[in-house]
């Protein structure tokens, strides 16, 4: 709002501008995976990607992570589009922002010994000798945690849990600026989770990286997350700070996720599997089917991209505006 | 306070113990002793075979036709008896052993590049290539072997080389479909994504991932063909498209000799047993490489 | 009523030893009401669900020892068709991935239709859809002829209830009924859940590694670790007050109440593998209280008041 308030945000280190995606279906007709993304990452804060089966974010993942090309728009890395960078630029992109996927059980390769899998991208660029990447294994086999002993081992010799650091150390091993986390702790054990949790706070200090975490769990979001982007059938619906995105909500999707995932009461719920979906690619509020606050307006036109602030919302009929609560109807 | 189990039924399981455990068990087995000990001897035959041989194998001595083989009337310079020609049935064996192994390793080893090579280039391309691959392998299986082999003896003659090229032709399309679908699993691990992440090509993935994780079944399917190509080859010399004479071969003995079953058994049993002790073999191996091969069974 | 104790089940493993999955739990489910069994991987609640139903058998493992009591009959003690009988008319499942449960090849009305009591057709049908509207599938009547794959997730689930419950049953067992679905589907599943129960006066036992997901069904919680229950008892007051230090744990590994950013206060180690499991209470390796005594044997069952726990140092911190 003021210039106070620009300068205190800090910069951006990768974004998506205007992303689309569309695939062609297998029976025919078109399905938009993501439409007219637009997501900002700001430097050692940490984003959460939130929505459920069918919103997109994974989709969006496979494009910070330059895996597929978008059908319209561009991901920008430190100020550099993704569309004609050179070759080197894109080996600088492919040190610079690093995965952790979800599944600890497929996420390595089970002939390969946990060093060696540690030190693949220096492997693939030829980079380093095998002693010199022993050396680096070691090193951040400790900085996740783990005994050097692990070096040598194969990954069915390790549980889920110490698999995750596995792919943390493998994440880190080119110094990042970004991390892309997809679900990293959905598949883990409660009490185990809460060690990787705190294992990413403590990175995320030591090294100053920047995590995009891709979750379900509203409550370990709201925790890890600064930044919240929510995101609904291929759009972004609702983004701002986690705290407050998610302790008032503006977004009536937002609202339903809120609730749903704090497990306080059986009441209000939104019953979603029951209500209708709109069709591909059609204009509208793509949420109105499970909306109480549909209209005409809601049916026909698209809500466009509201920013104020660093608050960004997609909805006719908002339960907030920024800051204040929405005058009664 | 609970009430106690049926008393048909122990209360603690026993260990399991004895010949039927140890059958139940074999998965266990840290050497395949029987089937690599069969195999070995195989390999053994054929290589220094000629060498250890009692007699010429194509030594002929009517004067000793039809002799038995020791314990049923027969001496220890023909163990396994002679044939209508006075020839040393133990000897012909073992030249024969050396036939078999050079066409099955020549055939399997060749049917395995190829079928590997389509398998890796349709699972991991995809698309209209995959089909295109797919639809040509289904066509070769279809296919009937002896008919290719009639085809090619009948147009170049019979010779080792035509029987390595049908035996060939006729073995790609299975390591094909298997290995297809084996890629097809690997490619979308999360760790090839992974790889494509750090900026791994496709060479890449297929040689550092998907490779060493297709390779047990690699094996496997190896030595399971080898079983099937000595039957094969076997099959043609039986039907006279194999390996021309004078060059002994398991399956001609076994046709030659199916007319002396009634006097002297020992001409076509001698390698019918040779060959099921080797296919056998060769079978139980693959078993016991698909257990060892997969570091989640092993012991 | 179910009434569950000293229940013991073994794993067997070829030559190996048996591995013990379950090493004596005690459960009691009132009529009409619900207790969660919550736990880790390994901590044997899945083998006990699947033990209650006396579907752990030989050569895969065995159950050697307890009683198992569900109205006035003791499962252990039936017959194997007598055992049928009962899972078929007085037990009903509901399984963790519908995707899997369901069989693709049979449509949706054949599949409910194998369980129901025996009937007209056309009176089964009648069944079936009223079922199936109760339990918020639109178009039911058109639906009762569809295929697993023509629905979505939270569908499924509420497909497979409905084969679960077409019985009637008198116990309903749900393993990890919600975990593979969306948080919002979550939530109308769990309710309606709870709406049969409470309709129907169903026991009902439900398997689940979330406590918060328990609170909002189940009236009871029983911790398993390590394949024994360390706390059982209502599932209001131990989430208040755990006395287990492993309850404790499981509650502190809850974000929802820390402060953003903040380190959570984690527990070391990893849930103890069954072919591995600890001499004594086998939470002492990674337990902040644990003394040389907790290895010596499984700590007994002490009682406050209606809570039941099993640490020689409960309560503390």
């Amino acid at each position: 709002m003021n210039a106070t308030t620009t300068a205190a945000r800090t910069e951006v280190v990768l974004e998506a501008r205007s992303v689309t995606k569309v695939y062609q279906a297998p029976g025919g007709g078109t399905v938009h995976a993501l439409d007219d993304v637009d997501v900002v990452v700001r430097r050692r804060r940490t984003l959460g990607l939130v929505g459920e089966s069918g919103s997109g974010k994974t989709t969006l993942t496979r494009m910070l992570l330059a895996l597929e090309r978008p059908t319209r728009g561009d991901v920008v890395f430190e100020g550099t589009p993704l569309a004609g960078m050179s070759p080197t630029e894109l080996r600088g992109y492919r040190h610079g922002v690093a995965a952790v996927f979800q599944n600890p059980y497929s996420s390595l390769n089970p002939r390969m010994r946990i060093w060696d899998a540690i030190t693949e991208q220096a492997a693939i660029e030829k980079s380093a000798d095998r002693k010199a990447r022993r050396g680096r294994a070691m090193e951040l086999l400790e900085l996740v945690g783990l005994g050097v002993t692990a070096a040598d081992r194969y990954p069915h010799q390790l549980s889920g849990g110490q698999r995750q650091r596995i792919a943390i150390a493998r994440a880190i091993s080119s110094e990042p600026e970004v991390i892309v986390l997809d679900e990293p702790l959905s598949a883990l054990d409660v009490s185990v989770s809460a060690q990787i949790v705190n294992l990413l706070l403590d990175l995320q200090d030591r090294l100053g990286v920047t995590y995009v975490f891709v979750g379900h769990d509203l409550r370990l979001v709201r925790h890890l997350c600064h930044e919240v982007a929510v995101m609904y059938r291929g759009r972004i619906v609702e983004q701002g700070p986690a705290v407050e995105v998610l302790d008032g909500p503006s977004h009536h999707y937002t609202d339903a996720l809120v609730t749903a995932s704090s497990l306080e009461s059986l009441a209000d719920t939104d019953d979603a599997d029951t209500k209708a979906v709109p069709p591909d690619g059609s204009a509208g509020c793509h949420y109105r089917f499970r909306c109480s606050a549909r209209d005409d307006q809601c049916d026909t036109v698209t809500p466009p991209q509201a920013i104020v602030d660093d608050r960004l919302l997609r909805c006719h009929h908002p339960l907030r505006v920024v800051g204040r609560p929405a005058p009664a109807a | 306070m609970a009430s106690p189990l049926r008393a048909d039924r122990p209360s603690v399981a026993r260990p399991a113990s004895g010949l039927r455990s140890r059958l139940a068990n074999r998965r266990r087995w840290k050497y395949p002793y029987f089937s690599g000990g069969v195999l070995a001897l195989f390999v053994l035959s054929g290589l220094i075979g000629p060498l250890v041989a009692p007699a010429e194998p194509t030594g002929i001595d009517l004067a000793n036709a039809l002799k038995p083989p020791i314990g049923f009337g027969g001496s220890w310079s023909r163990p396994l008896g002679t044939d209508e020609l006075g020839r040393d049935i133990l000897s012909r064996l073992l030249d024969g052993a050396r036939v078999a192994l050079i066409v099955t390793i020549a055939a399997v080893v060749l049917a395995g590049a190829v079928g590997l090579a389509v398998a890796l280039i349709s699972g991991y391309r995809g698309g209209r290539l995959d089909a295109f691959l797919m639809r040509t392998t289904d066509a070769s299986m279809a296919f009937p072997v002896i008919l290719l082999a009639i085809v090619i003896v009948g147009i170049f003659g019979a010779s080792t080389l035509n029987v390595v090229i049908i035996l060939t032709v006729a073995g790609w399309p299975s390591y094909a479909r298997v290995l297809r679908s084996e890629v097809l699993r690997t490619k979308t691990m999360d760790y090839v994504t992974m790889s494509r992440t750090m900026g791994g090509n496709g060479r890449w993935a297929v040689r550092r991932h998907i490779l060493p994780n297709i390779l047990p079944t690699i094996l496997v399917l190896v030595s399971l063909q080898v079983g099937l190509a000595i039957i094969a080859e076997g099959s043609l010399s039986f039907l006279g498209l194999g390996v021309p004479p004078p060059a002994p071969s398991w399956g001609r003995m076994l046709s030659d000799g199916r007319k002396y079953l009634d006097e002297a058994w020992w001409l076509p049993i001698m390698p019918g047993i040779a060959l099921s002790l080797t296919v056998l073999a060769s079978n139980l191996l693959g078993d016991w490489l698909r257990v060892n091969n997969d570091p989640t069974t092993k012991r | 009523m179910l009434d569950v104790q000293g229940l013991q089940t073994i794993y067997l493993a070829g030559g190996r030893d048996p591995i013990p999955a379950v090493r004596g739990i005690d459960l009691h489910i009132k009529s009409g009401s619900a207790t969660a069994l919550v736990g880790e991987s390994g901590c044997g609640k899945s083998t006990a669900a699947l033990s209650i139903m006396r579907l752990i058998r030989r050569p895969l493992g065995d159950i050697v020892g307890g009683s198992i009591r569900l109205d006035d009959t003791e499962l252990l003690s039936l017959s194997q068709s007598a055992m049928r009988n009962v899972l078929l008319n007085e037990i009903g499942y509901v399984p963790q991935d519908p995707t899997v449960a369901l069989d693709p090849l049979y449509s949706v009305r054949s599949q409910i239709a194998d369980v129901c009591p025996p009937a007209s057709k056309l009176e089964r049908d009648e069944r079936m859809v009223a079922l199936l509207e109760r339990l918020g599938v639109i178009d039911a009547r058109k639906r009762l002829k569809s295929y697993p794959h023509e629905f979505s997730g939270g569908m499924r689930q509420r497909v497979a209830i409905a084969i679960a419950l077409a019985k009637d049953p008198a116990l309903l067992i749900a393993d990890e009924p919600t975990t593979a679905l969306d948080v919002t589907t979550q939530l109308g599943i769990l309710r309606l859940l709870d709406e049969m129960r409470r309709e129907r006066d169903l026991t009902m036992l439900f398997v689940t590694h979330d406590l918060a997901v328990a609170r909002l069904v189940c009236q009871e919680v029983a911790v398993m670790y390590g394949g024994i229950v360390v706390e059982t008892g209502p599932i209001g007051t131990i989430m208040d007050r755990p006395l287990h230090p492993y309850s404790r744990a499981l509650l502190d590994a809850d974000s929802g109440n820390a402060e953003p950013q903040s380190r959570l206060r984690a527990i070391p180690g990893q849930p103890p593998s069954l072919t591995a499991m600890p001499a004594g209470c086998p939470f002492a390796p990674r337990c902040p209280l644990a003394e040389p005594a907790c290895s010596d044997a499984v700590p007994a069952v002490e009682v406050h008041g209606a809570v039941k726990v099993r640490c020689i140092k409960a309560g503390q911190s």
